[in-house]
């Protein structure tokens, strides 16, 4: 199922829209502040981000930028204010599609539809014969055995892949992984770095990459074609 | 952009400000040496002298305490005109944030509901959709006539055929017929603002229930987009047509529409023109800058790659 992450503090307008959306078979997160924004985007994996440009605590491009430094995960503004600083500003961020408010429904799941097409979903990846199920959260071998990865092991595949081709730092990954709790160092992360690749079957560290004073990479190619989650 | 246009006007008034009294601190200085050296070459007038120094430094204390103060004055009041001006513009972002929200919200859960109650929806839906259409061009014509002189426009590639599928949300039981296709040159929002004031007044003043809407070259470097209805037609004087607060009838519309649409075609340096259909109807025709074939070209080999 695509996920998608809606940002709009209007809670008519926002409770609708997800509603909506959900009725299409999306699965919908609502949040309505930029700071909440940011907390559910480092929570999960998105395939769209709808983001409302006049926020309580801050502005949708204020979100954007941060998120497309992490991350290339499509996004579309929505807003009330379509003057063409605001419009530049969102497409020169790299705004998938920009929809002035008041906006009809069968056209924004239109232009959801289409930013999808544009953005086929990777929620199956396949590399080196063996399939990376993101929603199952489990690694499918060649022989067809399912291999369930811990959940700390699972969300560092997820941010290596979701941040891709960026290398992602030791310290990113401590921050996203644990968070205040500040439990893993550097060794740890270096040890779940290796019972990933054994997983997936990366003997030569070519999928998963160590980048000299930086962190590690996500570097592989889907060998079949894009698999939506839908 | 605009805190920058707001210094500059700031900058201007302390640079007024203090070549003025600068000068006038020059002149006074002046006035009194030249009644010094006057002074001690006529000793016998040096009462009368010393009179005229002293009334030269009264005046021109006075003087350069009016420049400053009125300089302080236009300072204080410059800056409370800019202060007032956001605080208007803010009002208006906030204002237009909040009505633009509450129709969008309202429109979609009309159009929820209608969809949810299938084949036969209540026709009172379709009323209530064309009048959120109706409260939503309202508000926009009169967000547009205040920015009309300081709003910016974008100057950027818009494919009509885009345009008039937007526009067929916004009238679903109207028939709108696209016949070409262009790309031209103009602002995406300003372009639809146009075609949607077109079309509102042909179904609105005109009865029509059919538009034609048709994009042909005109030379290499203009297209022409013409917006042409069955309705009744307009029997008045076509000249008059795109002036501020001309209306169709007494009691009909704003006045506002068709000035805010020729004034947005003017600005995409583009021109609007009005004529009678050529058996019935009313034909709106608006001159636009082409985008060049080849630029286009160029454009998608940019994207593929």
């Amino acid at each position: 199922m695509k996920s998608i992450l809606l940002v709009e503090d209007d809670r008519s307008l926002g409770a609708t829209l997800r509603d909506r959306l959900a009725r299409e078979g999306y699965d919908v997160s609502w949040v309505e502040t930029k700071q909440r924004a940011l907390m559910k985007f480092d929570e999960g994996l998105w395939d769209l981000i709808i983001l409302d440009v006049s926020l309580p605590d801050g502005s949708g491009f204020e979100i954007a930028r941060d998120v497309k430094t992490q991350s290339s995960v499509p996004i579309m503004f929505m807003t009330a204010l379509g003057t063409a600083e605001n419009r530049l500003e969102g497409f020169e961020i790299g705004a998938e599609e920009f929809i002035p408010k008041p906006f009809h429904l069968r056209e924004l799941l239109l232009r959801v539809q289409h930013v999808f097409e544009r953005h086929p979903v990777r929620h199956q990846i396949t590399c080196n014969g063996r399939t990376v199920e993101l929603d199952s959260r489990t690694i499918v071998q060649p022989d067809g055995q399912r291999d369930y990865l811990p959940a700390r092991d699972f969300e560092l595949l997820q941010l290596l892949i979701t941040n891709a081709p960026r290398a992602v730092s030791r310290n990113e990954i401590i921050d996203k992984l644990w968070g205040e709790d500040k439990l893993g160092n550097q060794r740890t992360v270096d040890n779940m770095i290796v019972h990933l690749r054994q997983s997936i079957g990366d003997a030569n560290s070519e999928i998963i990459r160590s980048v000299r004073g930086v962190g590690y990479q996500w570097n592989a190619v889907s060998e079949t074609p894009a698999v939506t989650g839908g | 952009m605009k805190q920058g246009r707001d210094r500059i006007k700031i900058l201007l008034v302390a640079l007024w400000v203090t070549f003025t009294v600068t000068l006038a601190v020059w002149w006074l200085i002046f006035g009194l040496r030249q009644l010094d050296l006057l002074s001690q070459f006529h000793v016998e007038q040096s009462d009368q002298l010393q009179r005229h120094y002293q009334m030269l430094l009264w005046e021109g204390g006075i003087l350069i305490a009016s420049l400053v103060g009125g300089g302080l004055a236009l300072f204080y009041y410059a800056r409370r005109e800019q202060k007032r001006h956001r605080q208007v513009e803010e009002f208006f972002a906030a204002f237009t944030h909040d009505a633009k929200t509450a129709l969008a919200s309202l429109r979609l859960q009309a159009e929820s509901l209608k969809e949810d109650l299938g084949a036969n929806p209540n026709p009172l839906f379709d009323r209530l959709l064309q009048d959120t259409l109706r409260l939503q061009l309202q508000l926009e014509n009169s967000l547009s006539l205040v920015n009309l002189p300081t709003g910016r426009l974008l100057n950027e590639p818009v494919r009509i055929g885009h345009i008039v599928d937007a526009l067929r949300y916004h009238w679903p039981d109207l028939a709108i017929i696209q016949r070409g296709d262009a790309t031209i040159r103009g602002d995406s929002r300003a372009l639809e603002s146009v075609l949607m004031n077109l079309i509102h007044n042909a179904v609105k003043h005109g009865d029509a229930t059919e538009i034609r809407i048709t994009a042909e070259p005109r030379g290499s470097e203009r297209i022409v987009v013409s917006v042409a209805d069955n309705g009744k037609g307009f029997s008045g004087d076509f000249k008059q047509l795109g002036q501020l607060f001309v209306r169709h009838a007494r009691g009909s519309g704003s006045g506002v529409g068709l000035y805010i649409s020729s004034q947005l075609a003017k600005r995409m340096n583009a021109m609007l023109t009005f004529a009678a259909g050529p058996e019935t109807g009313f034909v709106a025709e608006l001159d636009l800058s082409a985008v060049p074939e080849a630029v286009l070209v160029e454009q998608q080999a940019q994207k593929l790659a």
